[in-house]
């Protein structure tokens, strides 16, 4: 096991090189620079002129594309072009300790309430409450977030005045409760759905009509039978909506007012903010693939069959 | 004596009613204990002054102060300094510093802080933005491109503590507005060479104006509160809580903000909101439009044809319906205008505007050769997508299309592609573009006339001799009456030639909660005045 992990871990190396590559001649392809107005006061030729020697964009594109690898190896991502004091490190340690707290409480609250609804819904399947809960399901699904964050705004926020209209007062404030269900409903309802799915799998296949056979009660076979291996697909898809939350949502973080980095990653971009953008797209590819790491591992756990030698 | 005792009657009536009435007024006018204001922005990009460039000026203003500041009623109220001499030639600017300014700490406010201010401003190393605001100083846009190395080429000199002189490379009236721009605020040297970079952060910075930085929590909150070692008039306001709204929609944020009561200023009403602001009883009161030293207006490239036809620009102008533009872009809010500069703007009268009808547009377009559009190629509006562009361009392919027969094509890119696309435009053609409008950086015509046409900055390819030696010999013309002469003598070839059109001018939505009093808007750039601020008890 250790060998494999040690493995993928290496091989993240060459994935890295290659989308610090796509974004690094990506950005440089798309027109406009961090320094073309967008509507605001225009920027003058000589001052353009300083700012491209400051920061080396008057280089030649291989050694711009050398030395930024040499200081993004070496853990230094660069100044912020946006926010002239601030370099890109202290805003990802700034924010991206917000995006992960947001992200993992949604990520509870999404496991912890739709994977039992699904396994409920495929138990009593074709009842009442099976139909409710794939109903609300897949208006959770297809409900963007910043619909779903806006209507809590506008109901709790400005109508009943229970909580401030946005904000971040850290995770047990009450100010987190819009935030995290507008990002915890998407992957609540897909995960009740896959839940629901591979639960009527497992309980119709070989081994459960056996279990039921030799007597055991519904409890008891659904328990230490069905869970386990009905876990499997919804793991899956935990671990790509878990990617999703951990790095933040542009829309629920702008919508309410949640300084966290999401909002960064695309804001950025329209900035032409080239460090910002890469410094980010960076981080977000190490965290994508180390969880997908966690998940191959957690097979293994799940399914005895799964080995990784 | 019966008249008397009427009278008498009569009188104590009309006093207990008007001191009843006196009472009431000074019961809702009385302070509100909390003198704590609140008001929603975005993450300021600097705190610097020599730095600051966008929006980041609003608050550096709060916290900073310069030599001066020109408000809307023309006054200057003098702040740094106590007066200026500017010898005869107008070359020679001595400014006599007010020796009770103080920064924050307790430290004086001496010329050599402004000395160092200027020079560090324009110095390549630090590269910033706002270096072009120094370039009628002498040396200055040599020392800024990195010609001349030597900081003493340029001609900023404190003479001692409280005397700053500064040359001018040539006479530059315009320098004196200039002068009240946050860009030439001063920075206090000696805690700028303790912390570097990192000297705006909270704890760090040290400010010279009426409220000082207590704490900045980056993209959430910055809090600023009364100075009361300020050496002037003191604040009313003890704090003003500065809520940061981490990028996207800040309007929406800031409105929703204000009708939830987290703020006693909104200075954004978002487009899908206005009408229902403008219907209700309560809000409607508390939105005051304020209007704008900006404008929004159509460029032509005045060198390629068909539009290097005065005809064909003017028949374009004529069919526009400003009326029902604005009607829909804005609710009305907005105010329509022909003509390109703002109220305010030397060469401005509304008097300029060319005049006639959609029917004289159709006349117009046969003179030129396209009657009734036919024959007239297909063109491209090009526009940035940013403040209702799409809808702009949709309105005046319509209105053009109906009016003199005419298909334009819009063409809206993403902001930064636009700004890339427009740059190129210096020596390629194109056909028609909007911006996004100009706001004056400082009220002083060369911000427009000769800032587009002279420098080019427009890339509208519009040469025309007399209006190019008219403004080339205003903008350093001494005597005030012979240059507002000259630029409206400008203006009037300007409006009859029409390289570009007007179509508005912006006003910002402010709402207002009914006891918070004395803020003042701004029109250059929308700054909002802080100084005389209070809150009522509510």
């Amino acid at each position: 096991m250790s060998t494999y992990i040690f493995r993928r871990l290496v091989g993240l190396i060459p994935t890295l090189l290659l989308v610090y590559t796509i974004v690094f001649f990506l950005m440089r392809a798309t027109p406009g620079g961090p320094w073309d107005d967008t509507g605001g006061r225009p920027v003058f030729p000589e001052v353009k002129a300083n700012l491209m020697k400051k920061y080396h964009l008057d280089d030649p594109l291989w050694k711009q594309y050398g030395r930024y690898l040499v200081d993004a190896a070496h853990g230094d991502l660069g100044p912020s072009y946006r926010n002239r004091a601030r370099t890109v490190n202290e805003i990802i340690a700034d924010f991206f300790p917000i995006s992960l707290q947001l992200g993992a409480l949604a990520m509870v609250l999404a496991i912890g309430i739709g994977v039992p609804l699904g396994f409920v819904a495929a138990l009593r399947q074709d009842s009442i409450f099976d139909r409710l809960i794939m109903l609300l399901a897949v208006i959770g699904i297809s409900t963007p977030s910043f619909v779903v964050a806006t209507l809590l705004i506008v109901t709790f926020a400005v109508e009943l005045r229970w909580v401030p209209t946005s904000g971040w007062a850290g995770l047990w404030s009450p100010r987190v409760v819009i935030p995290a269900i507008s990002l915890a409903l998407p992957p609540l309802a897909a995960l009740a759905r896959y839940a629901r799915s591979s639960m009527l799998d497992v309980i119709r296949s070989d081994f459960i009509r056996t279990a039921r056979a030799k007597g055991l009660t519904q409890l008891a076979v659904v328990v230490r039978h069905a869970m386990k291996n009905a876990q499997i697909p919804v793991v899956t898809i935990a671990g790509v909506y878990l990617a999703f939350v951990l790095t933040g949502s542009f829309y629920v973080e702008v919508v309410t007012g949640v300084p966290g980095l999401g909002r960064y990653f695309v804001l950025s971009i329209s900035a032409r903010d080239y460090p910002m953008i890469m410094g980010t797209t960076l981080l977000f590819a190490v965290v994508i693939m180390l969880l997908n790491l966690a998940v191959d591992i957690t097979y293994a756990f799940l399914d005895p069959r799964i080995r990784y030698d | 004596m019966r008249h008397v005792i009427v009278w008498v009657a009569l009188m104590s009536v009309v006093l207990a009613l008007t001191s009843t009435g006196m009472a009431q007024s000074t019961a809702s006018q009385r302070l509100a204990k909390d003198q704590t204001f609140r008001m929603t922005i975005r993450e300021p990009t600097s705190m610097d002054p020599n730095l600051c460039a966008d929006a980041c000026i609003w608050y550096v203003d709060q916290i900073f102060e310069g030599m001066y500041k020109i408000l809307d009623d023309g006054r200057t109220r003098w702040f740094g300094a106590k007066s200026l001499d500017i010898s005869k030639d107008g070359l020679t600017w001595t400014f006599h510093l007010n020796p009770a300014a103080k920064w924050s700490d307790g430290q004086s406010v001496t010329a050599h802080d402004y000395e160092f201010s200027w020079k560090r401003a324009i110095d390549p190393k630090l590269s910033s933005e706002v270096a072009t605001f120094y370039d009628p100083i002498q040396g200055a846009s040599n020392y800024a491109a990195g010609k001349s190395k030597d900081p003493n080429e340029v001609a900023i000199r404190a003479v001692d503590d409280y005397t700053l002189q500064v040359k001018l490379a040539q006479p530059t009236p315009y320098f004196r507005t200039v002068l009240g721009l946050t860009y030439l605020y001063p920075v206090p040297r000696h805690v700028v060479e303790k912390f570097g970079d990192k000297w705006t952060e909270a704890g760090n910075i040290v400010s010279n104006g009426p409220l000082k930085m207590q704490s900045w929590k980056h993209d959430q909150e910055m809090v600023l509160i009364r100075d009361d070692r300020y050496w002037g008039k003191k604040s009313t306001l003890q704090r003003v809580i500065l809520r940061i709204v981490p990028g996207g929609d800040l309007c929406t944020s800031d409105f929703r903000a204000f009708e939830a009561n987290e703020e006693e200023l909104a200075t954004c009403v978002p487009a899908a909101d206005i009408e229902r602001v403008l219907k209700d009883p309560v809000l409607s009161k508390q939105l005051t439009p304020e209007v704008l030293s900006a404008s929004q207006f159509l460029v032509f490239d005045a060198a390629k044809a068909p539009w290097d036809n005065p005809k064909v620009r003017q028949a374009f102008n004529l069919a526009i319906d400003r009326e029902k533009v604005v009607q829909v872009i804005s609710r009305g809010l907005y105010k329509p205008t022909k003509v390109l500069v703002p109220p305010g703007i030397q060469g401005y009268k509304p008097s300029h505007a060319l005049s006639g009808s959609p029917t004289d547009a159709k006349k117009l377009m046969a003179e030129a050769g396209f009657p009734d559009g036919k024959g007239f190629p297909e063109f491209k509006l090009s526009a940035p997508d940013i403040r209702g562009n799409r809808i702009l361009a949709e309105l005046l392919q319509q209105m053009w299309k109906e009016t003199i027969g005419v298909s334009a094509k819009p063409d809206i890119m993403e902001p930064k592609a636009f700004s890339a696309w427009r740059s190129a435009r210096k020596d390629q053609s194109f056909d028609i573009y909007t911006r996004g409008g100009w706001w004056s950086d400082y009220e002083d015509p060369t911000n427009w006339y000769n800032t587009f046409f002279e420098d080019g900055w427009l890339n509208s390819h519009w040469k025309h001799p007399e209006f190019l030696r008219l403004i080339s010999s205003a903008k350093s013309e001494l005597d005030n009456a012979k240059r507002q002469q000259m630029y409206e003598s400008a203006d009037v070839i300007l409006e009859r030639e029409n390289p570009t059109i007007g179509l508005w001018y912006f006003t910002d939505y402010w709402m207002r909660k009914p006891w918070a009093q004395g803020i003042q808007h701004v029109r250059i750039l929308g700054f909002v005045w802080l100084r005389d601020a209070r809150v009522l008890e509510h």
